[in-house]
């Protein structure tokens, strides 16, 4: 009997088994786009939105005064929640901007009624006062810093009274003060505002692109308080449908959402941008006129391991991905779209990041002051065997510090790279020599010289990227040790200005040099962003200059000679511009992925038909496994329970 | 033809016990030549100092190796288990993961052992209050999830004073301090089992009549412990520490795997881990080196293990 009823079992666990769905959204109805996020998001409070998932899940729900254009490249702006571009004093002190009218922000419960109110100039100026408050500990604040007239001083008052009030007792909150008026920004009407700098600032406009500036009423974040973090309101094309933050994050059309139409520059020539016939070519502009948002809703999924994303992908679950590194070889062999993914009608787009790999090198160090030494490391790391190796050859050996694409860009520059990325043993050793350190040997000791590498984690492709460091310079006779340490150590220590070496790398926040100069800027050295502790007075001077000036060939001028200084005096071994893909499914519109700018969603559009009929296909159920695996276990059950009877 | 004097010694009684199953004296010739290249690992490092031979590229020793992933082929011994993908030689770094093994495997279990002997004998044989405090803590620490606790501990160890503890000694130099960690954190972990058993065992002989017997004759606790208690439950040592050792070396590669163990020196457990971008592109041969090379000797050991448990149980003479 024991038998039979064990025979049962699992003859019910294996019609079980028989019975599962593949389908991961069961049930969804409507046009999802379905997105994999490989970090978990931490926050939708937008002066807390510094890193990618953050910018990812928020860009649905938000939006500043200014956007990206969605296609134009060079990255271009556009106006969003302003009704146009703002209008610039001739001294580029003042900007005055006009607020759409028609903005209201999501139907939420923060409201009394439930209905969303209309959006108005005092929002703006509350979001960026509570975005500089100190008690919001904004992660975007140098941003802001110094930039605007009399912010700075509201904000020290602020802290200094803060502390006061809570020395007297006083209940202090997180909005504690915020009514006093900052002199730099002005409320003119309902729907005109204006901010005066305290510099001419020309990426201030960049700025207002960024999720840090998005606008949100106040009624959410007192309603919300600290859970303001997880129920964003805003006035985007998309609104929050669930939220759970270890899982995924669901976003539904906007019903009230203001009439925004999709560029149509065929139609409309006054809606042209450079290049756009090929956008138009690439399929891009499918849903040209037609107002947003084109989708029913968003899926966002949380999905750490680059495997199963990649498995997703592949079977049609997600609608597009940039491949993981190790899948890399796999979905793009000899650098091409595999034969697999031309025939499931996969389209690849590749750019170049905005952003640089480079070695840190702190230039305050004993060893590394002396610029022959960091020269010669220059020289003898070869670059060309990191891209082919490292990112299988997805990436431009960084010349410079200013990525291509961006104003200051120059890679004919070479003062200690050569043109190959190869590495140049002979000259680097001489170098050495000439520094003081013949054969990489310090004469005072008699040994070897010794470096520290600090590296941000024992993951595979950090310590990848270790070990070659260690090697490249072992061939110029320096010991190198590689110290492992969580990223946040090595930040502190960063700080501390205690290392010698550090991997680190940089992306954009806008297309500008300024914004990965700054970190070569004396002023800015540790325990500022400038961990390289790089001090040159022309540097600084060309810096001081460039930073007042707008996009013109001049500025264009000082960027180069700035770059060409960090290559000639190698605070930073400048590695690589990562090469990105970005696979889209044949069923996905309208969509042109950038990094500086998650507002593509905006203008995306699935076709719900076409991909159900391709993930039905490419799923079928696989049953040869059951029949090798579970029909002779059936038979020995059979035969089991035949004995027992 | 003499036949054996059991009464003689028991451990000659086991040896001879042991020497009757061929395969068991086959995997300890296995064991015993691995423990040879552990040895001659560290002999080579030693004498040759840095940069040690496993981290040269095969380029680097004046062989004309392409930079990358070779298969593997006969026609050099460095060559003969293939190169890593930054053209480094596979064999070179499964020598010098036997070492690490070797050291995370004697090291850890023969602190574990330490911890869980003392805390047994100590607990088993005074009783009450003192007792009564071991059981509770080897209770606490065996409530934790086992791999949970490791990787606590492994961050734990780290980044704290033990670290900088550490560092003081001479041995850091030898020791990387990614090893140093698996080695306690691996120790800190694994006692409980031990100490449970030497405690019950302790129980049981401290109420025997040649106990009883010593301590008329007045002899103090500690000459009664080390002279007549310990050597009564030494098998048990030996035993635990066999399966403790494959444990170590099991651990050291499910950490290194996760990010938190060796991190500056080849070991077994980090070429798994780098296996899983490897693989993708077809270079299975480090994979496979390290992964044969660990199954090996785990099997080695517990079947050497188990030889030793029945050559010492007295019970199935």
């Amino acid at each position: 009997m024991k038998q039979l009823l064990s025979g049962l079992c699992a003859l019910l666990i294996f019609c079980m088994s028989v019975g599962c769905s593949p389908d991961p959204y069961p049930g969804e109805t409507g046009r999802i786009l379905h997105v994999g996020l490989r970090v978990l998001p931490k926050s939708f409070d937008p002066p807390q939105i510094e890193d990618e998932s953050s910018g990812k899940i928020s860009a649905p729900v938000y939006e500043g005064l200014l956007s990206y254009h969605p296609f134009a490249r060079p990255y271009t702006l556009q106006p969003s929640l302003a009704a146009s571009l703002p209008e610039v004093s001739e001294d580029a002190l003042t900007y005055t901007f006009h607020l759409k009218r028609d903005v209201t922000f999501h139907d939420n419960e923060c409201f009394a009624d439930g209905q969303g109110r209309e959006m108005v100039a005092e929002d703006v100026l509350w979001a960026w006062k509570r975005f500089a408050h100190p008690a919001t500990h904004s992660k975007g604040w140098w941003l802001f810093d110094g930039k605007v007239k009399g912010l700075n001083e509201w904000r020290d008052t602020l802290k200094t009274d803060m502390t006061k009030a809570r020395d007297n007792g006083e209940e202090v909150g997180p909005l504690w003060g915020i009514e006093r008026d900052v002199p730099g920004f002005e409320w003119i009407d309902e729907y005109t505002l204006r901010v005066h700098l305290a510099k001419p600032y020309p990426q201030f406009l960049w700025v207002l692109a960024m999720q840090y500036t998005s606008v949100y009423p106040k009624e959410a974040v007192e309603y919300y308080g600290s859970q303001f973090r997880n129920n964003p309101v805003g006035t985007g094309p998309f609104m929050m449908k669930e939220y759970n933050p270890v899982y995924r994050a669901v976003f539904k059309a906007n019903p009230e959402y203001r009439e925004v139409r999709f560029p149509n520059p065929e139609a409309n020539p006054a809606e042209r941008w450079d290049g756009w016939q090929d956008d138009r070519d690439a399929g891009l502009l499918h849903d040209a006129g037609k107002t947003i948002p084109l989708l029913d809703g968003i899926e966002m999924r949380f999905m750490l391991e680059d495997q199963p994303r990649w498995l997703y992908f592949s079977n049609g679950y997600l609608d597009f991905m940039n491949p993981p590194k190790d899948n890399i070889a796999e979905a793009m062999p000899m650098g091409e779209l595999s034969q697999v993914l031309i025939d499931r009608g996969v389209r690849m787009n590749k750019w170049t990041e905005l952003g640089t790999v480079y070695g840190c090198l702190n230039t305050e160090d004993e060893l590394l002051q002396n610029v022959g030494v960091r020269r010669a490391m220059a020289l003898a790391y070869d670059h060309r065997w990191t891209v082919d190796n490292l990112y299988g050859g997805q990436a431009l050996v960084a010349t410079s510090p200013v990525p291509p694409g961006v104003a200051g860009y120059d890679p004919d520059d070479l003062p200690y790279h050569t043109r190959s990325g190869l590495a140049d043993l002979d000259r680097a050793k001489k170098l050495l020599a000439d520094a003081g350190y013949p054969n990489g040997v310090d004469p005072k000791t008699g040994k070897a010289l010794h470096l520290t590498f600090e590296s941000s984690g024992s993951g595979v492709t950090q310590r990848h990227f270790a070990a070659r460091f260690k090697d490249e310079m072992r061939r110029l006779g320096i010991q190198v040790d590689v110290v492992v340490n969580t990223f946040p150590q090595m930040v502190d220590k960063m700080r501390k200005k205690q290392f010698q070496v550090a991997g680190l790398a940089w992306g954009f926040d806008y297309p500008d040099a300024q914004n990965i100069l700054q970190l070569l800027y004396g002023p800015n050295a540790s325990p500022g962003i400038g961990a390289a502790n790089f001090q040159s007075d022309t540097f600084d001077a060309l810096y001081e200059e460039a930073s007042i000036l707008g996009d013109s060939p001049e500025r264009t001028r000082l960027y180069e000679q700035m770059a060409h200084i960090v290559s000639d005096e190698v605070p930073w071994i400048t590695r690589a511009h990562r090469i990105r893909p970005n696979l889209q499914h044949r069923w996905l519109f309208g969509f042109k992925y950038t990094e500086v700018n998650d507002q593509y969603w905006h203008y995306v559009n699935v076709d719900e038909a076409e991909r159900r009929n391709a993930v039905e296909a490419w799923n079928q159920p696989t049953l040869w496994p059951i029949f090798v695996f579970f029909v002779p276990i059936l038979g020995l059950l059979g035969y089991s329970i035949r004995r027992s009877i | 033809m003499s036949t054996p004097d059991y009464g003689e010694s028991p451990w000659r009684a086991a040896w001879i016990r042991f020497r009757r199953d061929p395969v068991a004296v086959g995997f300890l010739a296995l064991f015993m030549a691995y423990f040879g290249v552990a040895v001659l690992a560290q002999l080579v490092e030693l004498w040759d100092g840095a940069p040690f031979l496993y981290e040269l590229n095969l380029s680097d020793m004046g062989m004309d190796v392409p930079e990358t992933a070779t298969a593997p082929e006969l026609s050099h011994p460095l060559r003969w288990l293939g190169t890593t993908s930054a053209g480094k030689s596979v064999i070179l770094r499964v020598f010098h993961g036997t070492k690490v093994a070797f050291v995370v495997g004697s090291c850890g279990a023969g602190l574990s052992v330490i911890i869980g002997l003392t805390l047994g004998l100590v607990g088993g044989w005074f009783g009450r209050t003192i007792d009564e405090i071991i059981v509770y803590i080897y209770s606490t620490v065996a409530s934790v999830p086992y791999l949970l606790l490791m990787l606590a501990l492994a961050f734990v160890v780290r980044q704290g004073p033990i670290a900088a503890y550490y560092r003081s000694f001479a041995f850091s130099e030898f020791v990387s301090l990614g090893l140093f960690n698996i080695v306690v954190v691996i120790g800190l972990t694994s006692w409980v089992t031990l100490c449970r058993l030497i405690r019950a065992e302790v129980k049981k002989v401290r109420e025997l009549e040649y106990v009883h017997a010593a301590r008329a004759l007045g002899l103090s606790d500690t000459r009664i412990l080390f002279k007549h208690v310990l050597p009564n439950v030494f098998h048990l040592v030996i035993i635990n520490f066999s399966l403790t050792f494959v444990t170590a070396i099991k651990s050291e590669v499910i950490l290194t795997f996760l990010g938190v163990g060796v991190d500056r020196e080849p070991s077994w457990g980090q070429m798994i881990s780098d296996a899983r971008s490897e693989l993708m592109q077809g270079v299975w041969w480090p994979l496979a080196a390290s992964g044969i090379a660990l199954f090996v000797l785990t099997l080695s050991v517990n079947y050497v293990g188990d030889a030793l448990r029945d050559a010492l149980d007295p019970r199935l003479k």
